[in-house]
């Protein structure tokens, strides 16, 4: 059994788990959508942790454009001997009022922290270290196809 | 941000090694553009509204959104009414700027959320009063009149062409205004107001008023006078007028370092009226040749 070794000063993370998706958070319900949204989170953190974003492209539609943000500035830093510490997910609260929006989408609002973040080289200089975040109130849209929820956007509840 | 300034560094590495020196070491230079956390990445093109009547929460077309989130605040050490661990207010950092300070620590919550969930903020920060509970319902009382009376800047007023137009022209018009940041004591507590200004009326002087919205406007080039844009107007009289823009500023206030907490109605700060005359023009044509009759019609 690989043991989890967080990322540090003198190299990556190793055998980083993969986060498992709770049969909740499938089912079409209250509690479904939060438990889903929950996942969710777990796998930005390990997006970010890892570089490896396909455990949120497989519950995240392509057109989720923080998503894709979120990509384009982590998965690069995680070639050629790069690495990041930190910046862990924290979700504080997560609800929703199990409302269907006029499009047919269902919301839920979560307020969570990222863990203090660090951008480190191959060579171990740190090019960047971004404090953890305050509590930051996101929006979670999402619909239930075929019997699994897929979130269409995730992102800051004060846009631009 | 970081974006740029990854990009201006890539742009300076490309001439070094295009002078023919040799590649050093990892730095700066070959890091990967984009360097940021959830914070940053997860903002959106859209302003969220919780939307009234609705359980749900809508995107907004045009305008800035409310604060979407609530605040509260907790005092340190503190036992029930009025008593306090002194033990604990010893560890805790001293409120002494003014008379009775007691620390507070400040929390969060989406707004609507229910029940809601807090979630630390920051702090602690200084509260200043006999009852600093009651320091902090009087400031958010009177905030809003605080903010109306603070001298907030207006925007100044541009028409292009001016101050002469033509009758029938697309006269564009654009107004300058800038975010403005006032220090104040109320109660007793430094409170800090931001006014950022979010929407304006434009009032052309003959009767037109358009708007709230949310454009400024802005400079044409001289080439480009007479293009319609989407604060220009085109005078049905001639005359003179006095255009003015009513700006509305969204106010946010913090007390003694704490987070920015908004102001419930927008402050409408008036210009200085621009005059505008309006002029018709006539157009005729002559066929004498000037210079062969120079006494002729037009010459």
């Amino acid at each position: 059994m690989p043991v989890y070794k967080p990322a540090s000063a003198s190299g990556p993370a190793e055998n980083v788990p993969v986060p498992v998706k709770p049969a909740l958070a499938d089912e079409f319900s209250k509690a479904g959508l939060e438990a889903f949204a929950t996942y969710w989170y777990a796998t930005l953190s390990y997006g970010f942790e890892t570089g490896d974003m396909s455990p949120m492209e497989a519950v995240t539609d392509p057109s989720c454009t923080t998503c894709s943000k979120v990509k384009a500035g982590i998965t690069p830093w995680h070639q050629e001997g790069r690495w990041t510490i930190g910046g862990q997910m924290t979700v504080n609260s997560v609800q929703s009022n199990f409302v269907e929006t006029p499009d047919g989408t269902f919301q839920a609002i979560a307020s969570v922290s990222q863990g203090q973040l660090d951008y480190v080289r191959a060579d171990k200089s740190v090019a960047q270290s971004l404090a953890k975040t305050p509590p930051i109130s996101d929006i979670i849209v999402a619909k239930f196809i075929e019997g699994k929820w897929l979130a269409l956007t995730v992102e800051h509840l004060a846009g631009k | 941000m970081f974006w740029r300034l990854g990009g201006r560094v890539f742009t300076v590495a490309c001439l070094v090694l295009g002078l023919g020196m040799v590649a050093g070491p990892a730095t700066a230079a070959d890091d990967p553009p984009i360097t940021s956390n959830w914070g940053d990445f997860g903002i959106g093109t859209l302003g969220w509204q919780a939307l009234p009547g609705t359980n749900y929460w809508t995107v907004l077309p045009v305008g800035i959104p409310e604060d979407p989130d609530d605040y509260m605040f907790k005092f340190q050490c503190l036992i029930d009414q009025n008593n306090y661990d002194q033990a604990c207010l010893a560890s805790q950092p001293i409120c002494s700027a003014g008379k009775n300070g007691h620390p507070v620590l400040w929390y969060t919550s989406p707004k609507r959320t229910n029940p809601r969930v807090w979630t630390f903020f920051t702090g602690p920060t200084c509260i200043y009063d006999e009852k600093p509970k009651d320091a902090l319902d009087l400031i958010a009382e009177n905030i809003q009149k605080k903010f109306e009376e603070s001298p907030i800047v207006a925007a100044s007023v541009v028409s292009q062409p001016g101050p002469n137009t033509l009758l029938g022209a697309h006269t564009n018009f654009y107004a300058t205004a800038a975010e403005q940041s006032f220090d104040v004591e109320m109660f007793g507590q430094k409170v800090h107001i931001t006014a950022t200004p979010v929407e304006y009326t434009w009032s052309y002087g003959d009767g037109v008023v358009v708007g709230p919205s949310p454009y400024a406007g802005g400079s044409l080039t001289q080439d480009r006078w007479g293009e319609p844009t989407n604060t220009s107007h085109q005078y049905g009289a001639t005359g003179d007028f006095a255009a003015t823009v009513t700006t509305h500023f969204r106010g946010t206030y913090s007390v003694n370092g704490g987070p920015r907490l908004p102001v419930a109605n927008q402050g409408h700060f008036a210009s200085a009226p621009l005059p505008v005359s309006v002029w018709r023009s006539v157009v005729k044509n002559y066929e004498d040749d000037c210079i062969v009759n120079p006494a002729g019609a037009g010459c």
